[in-house]
Parts: structure tokens; C-alpha cells; sequence
């Protein structure tokens, strides 16, 4: 796999591809949405400065990136009291409210490793195979990860 | 993956993640150092060479200038410098301020022979 710098139309490209889905994975790690953006900016500022290698494939570095970061942050303002979470990470379709808060929580609940597969998988649009990567785990391991996980969301969510 | 996990899937899809705030590109470009620190050398660079080249006192020692007027404390009158559209604007109108600028400057920029040890009145003697 070949290693390149980005342009910075491709980093727009990426942020814009991908940004709303690495938020949403960064808020798994901190406190709240602001916090979240703040690491999603700071992997793509790097990026701008032409300081990071990227290979060909990027979603799997990228959430990789963006795990780090936000590992960091939360490591940094550990000692800081967590605020109430009211973020609200999706909105929906038909405007439900309740329904997207709901699958909110499930989230929540969900143990990480689950969480974190379901997120790259259905809003971030990667490949088994690049979660797998991502998450530097087998194949095998990310795909029943993931299957778990949604099995436990739907009961979750079930009416 | 059978169809209920299929429908699942494309319900969990109709949530989309909020769109964040947009990428601060300008940011980016303005953390680069590299690029901060030679748009000021260029500017300091055109900064002093504007003000050498327009710098200068508005008087000066005869001695320095023998082909100007004199007046009796020994000092040179010197014209105020005009900006290029003026000069400019100048000529449009016939004005003397014109003439009178470009004896003046004539007066301190270019070589003399009225010196007793200018190299010209040398020249010319021989």
C-alpha cells in the first residue's frame, strides 16, 4: 500500500466524507460533542500541515488517528469533573427526536469494542476488513464484534 | 446476514451523525510557520527598501550640494519629494512644480563639475 501526503482538497474531501462519522466515534471517548470535534479538527489540522503520512486507503488511519487523540484527551482532563452529557449525536430522518436519543443510549450501553465496530461499520461506511485494521483486532474478532453488537441494539431498541 | 438484520442495518442508517462545524482551513494554513515567517521577511524586506529609497531631510549642507541655491546660513533648500502621480499630474497640467522638481532632484543626484575637486571638472580641463 502506498504512502502519500494529502492535498488540501483532499483533506477537505475526507473531512467532509468522513467527519460527521469520526465525530460521533470521538464522542465514544469524551465527555461531550465540543471535546469531540476538537480531536476530529486536530487529525485533520495535521493533516493540512502536511505532517502525516497517509496511506491509500485512509478511513482505517483515520479512525485510528482519531481514537488516539481522543484517548489523549480524555486522559488529560480525567482530573476535570465529567459535565452531564446532553449532546445530541444524531438527528434523523423524520425528525424523531426520541428514536434518535434512544439509540443514543443503546449505544451507550454497548460494551467499547462492540460500540466502536458498530459505529465504523454502519456511519462510517468501512469494510470488515478496515475495521479490523482500524482496530487493530482479526477479521474474525471485528465481525462477531460487530454482530454482538447489533444484536444487543436491537433488543435494545425493540418497541 | 438474513433480511431482518438487513431492514436493522438500513434503520440504524436512517440516523445520521450531526454534521460538525466546518474544517478551520484557514487555521491550518496560518499555523505554518514556514510560510508565517517568509511572508514577514518579504514584508520587512520591501518595507526598508521603500523607506531607503524615500528617505531623506528635507535640508542639506551647501558643501554637499554647491549646484543648488544657497542661503546665507548655508544651508540647501531642498523641495519636498513628490509621489509619482503627482509628478505625474504635473506634467498633465504644464505645471513648473514639475521643472522645478526635476532641477531639484537633478541638483542632488547628479554628478557635478562646479566642485573644485570634481573628477568631471578634471576631465573637462583636460
Amino acid at each position: 500500500m502506498a504512502d502519500h501526503q494529502l492535498s488540501t482538497d483532499d483533506v477537505r474531501r475526507l473531512y467532509d466524507q468522513h467527519g460527521p462519522a469520526l465525530v460521533l466515534y470521538a464522542s465514544l471517548f469524551v465527555a461531550d460533542g465540543g471535546a469531540a470535534e476538537d480531536v476530529v479538527h486536530g487529525v485533520f489540522l495535521k493533516l493540512l500541515r502536511g505532517k502525516q503520512i497517509v496511506p491509500d486507503a485512509p478511513a482505517a488511519y483515520l479512525y485510528r488517528a482519531v481514537r488516539n487523540a481522543a484517548l489523549n484527551t480524555r486522559r488529560d482532563r480525567s482530573r476535570d469533573a465529567p459535565l452531564p452529557d446532553q449532546d445530541i449525536w444524531f438527528t434523523h430522518r423524520e425528525r424523531d427526536r426520541e428514536a434518535a436519543f434512544a439509540l443514543q443510549q443503546a449505544l451507550r450501553e454497548l460494551p467499547d469494542e462492540q460500540r466502536e465496530v458498530v459505529v465504523m461499520r454502519i456511519w462510517g461506511g468501512m469494510t470488515l476488513e478496515e475495521v479490523a485494521e482500524a482496530t487493530d483486532a482479526p477479521l474474525n474478532t471485528a465481525a462477531s464484534r460487530y454482530r454482538y453488537g447489533l444484536a444487543k441494539l436491537r433488543e435494545r431498541l425493540k418497541p | 446476514m438474513n433480511g431482518d438484520e438487513e431492514k436493522f442495518q438500513e434503520f440504524l442508517r436512517g440516523f445520521e451523525p450531526r454534521r460538525p462545524r466546518p474544517l478551520p482551513l484557514a487555521t491550518g494554513i496560518w499555523h505554518d510557520w514556514r510560510r508565517l515567517a517568509a511572508a514577514a521577511v518579504i514584508v520587512l524586506a520591501t518595507g526598508a527598501s521603500l523607506q531607503l529609497g524615500y528617505r531623506g531631510p528635507l535640508t542639506k549642507h551647501a558643501g554637499e550640494h554647491p549646484a543648488s541655491g544657497q542661503n546665507p546660513s548655508g544651508a540647501v533648500k531642498v523641495l519636498p519629494r513628490m509621489s509619482s502621480a503627482a509628478m505625474t499630474r504635473a506634467v498633465l497640467e504644464g505645471s513648473d512644480r514639475f521643472d522645478a522638481q526635476m532641477n531639484d532632484i537633478a541638483a542632488r543626484t547628479l554628478p557635478r563639475f562646479n566642485h573644485t575637486d570634481s573628477s568631471l571638472r578634471a576631465l573637462a580641463k583636460e
